[in-house]
């Protein structure tokens, strides 16, 4: 492993970072280099127009998506190019946000399993962030076990007629496009039963609920199906495959949702440097360095297996699922973080203001927010199941739904 | 070798319990001599050591604690004046099967790193008392070194002796931490297999989550020590000037995984795990042996937090 440039992905870098000086939105560098942890603040600016304006910018330069094929809106750029540009971008990516579900899984979906006029038509929009895309998975009965979804899909001539409810779809209400998965067949065992497909946000019957979360903000939202109308060529894989169409969906979420996670390392690291407390500053302190540095060494982990992942991408190989750990153990470790800076501020660290000795309020933020972080796209329960069986071949538990066909499995507690 | 390929030797004996015992002191071994034959200029004290080294007619050891705590200059009290050493170093790595030994005495009382010096002291010569020191790793041997008016040369510009035991310690730690993801794999293997064939409540224990869980914690903090070590690899093999930083985080990733797969493993063992016949308490003992082999783990948290600060500051 060599953790140097080659002669040509200094030079690349050198491109990107020219062009990156020439043309970022400079205006809100330091804003956006204080807000963290993906909460982006822009007092007087409305984030996904911001986002927006330089994702286009960046599409026109070939900068979107680099990583893509360029006649979907890509630069065909390799891994290590795309790293490099993530690494140059610094706190524009965090502009990114809006785009990232698309970019990561949407995409990728419609990229293996659309016709080659769908990925025509609506791949470059996507990457230029023209069209921002939603997922809609989960369900309130179906989250962890979202294969156990109730949303249907019935054939009706050419259409495909849906109708149900789907949740904490982020973004639902800026989006212009979703990639659905919907029950088409609840007479075979479940997996068997599902469909993929993919459908305009704006269709008559499709209604967004924005969902009040537990740390106050509106991120996610409810999505109801009322008689919504999919036209057959918006099926993506074969009726019944859904199931194998969203397992890609899912890996590449695990790999873009690990690509650029926040660990709270860094801003750790800042607040306990020019953090005074009774007996000096808290990075003099044996037991906040002891933390730290377990901390720290977490990050480094997670950042050198990323580019273990990276070289193995490099050399063709598909992203695995022991790219399952970076949210597993930088969702904790915020959530950790995030106590223990409140802990040293003593009682004041419940406070939520803004002002200096609050570090910004990011700790506060970052504690109410971070239990989302263990949850959102896979529960670390989940996860650890996903390493046991498919990295250490485990069995699996026992499932008293396995062969059962999906309108006879057991929908009460008690 | 290279200094690459031993990381990956190490870290692949570790793994295999028959070679783990073979080669107890290969890791301690391996580096001191990679330091020793780093220098510049090899001092006329040390070739003649040098063939006997590598073609294994002798053995060498680093004699550097003196009782408790970690390294630190201030511990050093072992005297060295017109020639002769006087104190007592322990514990030493492999000592009592030693022929020669690397020591850092004191040759000055300014309270500064300068007055520490090294010597070579031939172990076998007189003025040397060598003790055998009982320690939870069965499989690699500690002594106790004392020395009484004992012969030695020095080795390196005087006062120099802290700056490269400094040195010496991060390329060890590199090293050792290799040796540290082997043995946190090899627990978290065993776990694994045991996992799928012990059957209770009429399936394989590996399908309860409890325990399938208590396996993936295992895999994932040997594979953030892996990707810490291959770092720390790199750095090494290429003298970068992240290595003080990389060997600080690939040792205190290693030092955690190696401990945490070794105790974890016992658990999913049950009953079995805590038996003298399965090899489970040999890596639960050099898990926690090794981990204080090149001072605690709390002296690299240390370490790492002071040098992430100096590179912050630059």
């Amino acid at each position: 492993m060599n953790f140097d440039d080659t002669p040509q992905e200094a030079e690349f870098r050198s491109i990107a970072r020219k062009w990156i000086a020439a043309n970022a939105p400079k205006e809100f560098e330091e804003e956006l280099s204080k807000s963290s942890l993906g909460r982006i603040r822009l007092a007087r600016h409305d984030m996904v127009e911001v986002g927006k304006a330089w994702q286009k910018k960046k599409a026109e330069g070939g900068w979107a998506c680099l990583h893509w094929p360029k006649e979907y809106g890509g630069r065909g750029a390799t891994p290590i190019e795309r790293v490099i540009w993530q690494q140059e971008e610094g706190v524009y990516g965090k502009l990114t946000q809006p785009f990232q579900i698309g970019e990561g899984m949407c995409g990728p979906t419609v990229m293996a399993w659309g016709s080659e006029d769908a990925k025509r038509r609506f791949l470059p929009k996507l990457a230029s962030g023209e069209e921002i895309w939603c997922q809609l998975f989960s369900e309130p009965s179906a989250g962890s076990d979202v294969a156990g979804l109730r949303t249907r899909a019935e054939k009706k001539g050419d259409n495909w007629v849906v109708n149900g409810q789907k949740i904490w779809t982020s973004g639902a209400h800026y989006s212009d496009y979703g990639l659905l998965i919907a029950r088409t067949d609840p007479n075979v065992p479940k997996h068997k039963g599902l469909t993929m497909f993919f459908l305009d946000m704006k269709s008559p019957g499709v209604e967004v609920r924005p969902i009040k979360q537990a740390n106050g903000m509106q991120e996610f939202n409810e999505v109801y199906f009322t008689d919504v109308v999919i036209p057959d060529s918006q099926r993506l894989g074969a009726v019944g495959e859904g199931w194998s169409v969203s397992l890609t969906t899912l890996m590449n979420e695990r790999m873009s949702i690990g690509a650029r996670l926040a660990t709270g390392v860094p801003e750790m690291f800042e607040f306990c440097s020019g953090l005074m407390l009774e007996d000096g500053l808290a990075i003099d302190d044996p037991a906040v360095r002891s933390k730290l540095a377990s901390w720290a060494v977490k990050a480094s982990g997670l950042k050198y297996t990323s580019y273990r992942a990276i070289s193995a991408l490099s050399k063709g190989e598909r992203p695995g699922p022991e790219n399952s750990i970076g949210k597993l153990v930088s969702g904790l470790m915020l959530q950790d973080i995030a106590t223990y800076a409140m802990d040293l501020e003593g009682t004041a660290g419940s406070l939520t203001g803004t002002d200096e000795e609050q570090a910004n309020g990011q700790f506060q933020q970052m504690l109410l927010s971070s239990p989302s972080m263990r949850i959102a796209g896979g529960t670390d329960e989940i996860l650890r199941n996903i390493i046991a069986e498919r990295v250490l071949g485990l069995p699996g538990d026992i499932r008293v739904d396995k062969d059962v066909s999906y309108n006879k499995i057991p929908t009460k507690g008690r | 070798m290279g200094r690459l390929r031993r990381c990956g030797a190490l870290c692949g004996s570790a793994t295999k319990l028959r070679h783990c015992l073979r080669w107890n002191f290969g890791a301690f071994r391996s580096f001191t001599e990679d330091s020793l034959v780093g220098m510049r200029d090899v001092p006329t004290s040390l070739q003649k050591w040098l063939p006997k080294i590598a073609s294994g007619d002798a053995i060498g050891t680093l004699a550097l604690f003196e009782g408790k705590g970690n390294p630190s200059p201030k511990a050093v009290k072992v005297t060295a004046n017109g020639g002769v050493l006087n104190g007592v170093k322990r514990p030493v790595a492999d000592g009592a099967i030693a022929d020669f030994a690397v020591v850092a005495a004191r040759t000055g009382s300014s309270g500064r790193e300068s007055d520490i010096s090294l010597f070579i002291v031939d172990l076998k010569a007189g003025g040397v008392e060598v003790k055998s020191l009982t320690n939870i790793d069965l499989t690699r041997g500690q002594a106790e070194i004392a020395f009484k008016d004992a012969k030695a040369e020095p080795l390196g510009a005087p006062g120099e002796g802290w700056s490269v035991i400094t040195q010496v310690l991060d390329r060890a730690a590199v090293l050792m931490a290799f040796e540290q993801v082997g043995g946190a794999d090899r627990a978290l293997e065993m776990g694994r297999d045991y996992a799928l064939d012990r059957i209770a409540f009429g399936r394989p224990i590996g399908s309860f989550q409890a325990v399938k869980h208590m396996l993936a914690d295992m895999y994932v903090s040997a594979t953030l020590a892996r990707s810490n070590c291959y770092y720390g690899a790199w750095a090494l093999s290429t003298n970068a000037g992240e290595l003080p930083e990389a060997a600080a985080a690939a040792r205190i990733s290693a030092t955690q995984a190696f401990q945490h797969c070794a105790k974890n493993n016992i658990q999913v063992h049950g009953g079995m795990g805590f038996t003298w016949e399965f090899d489970c308490h040999m890596y639960y003992r050099r898990a926690n042996a090794v981990a204080l082999g090149l001072g605690s783990l709390s002296y690299w948290e240390d370490a790492l937090i002071d040098r992430m600060r100096k590179k912050n500051a630059a």
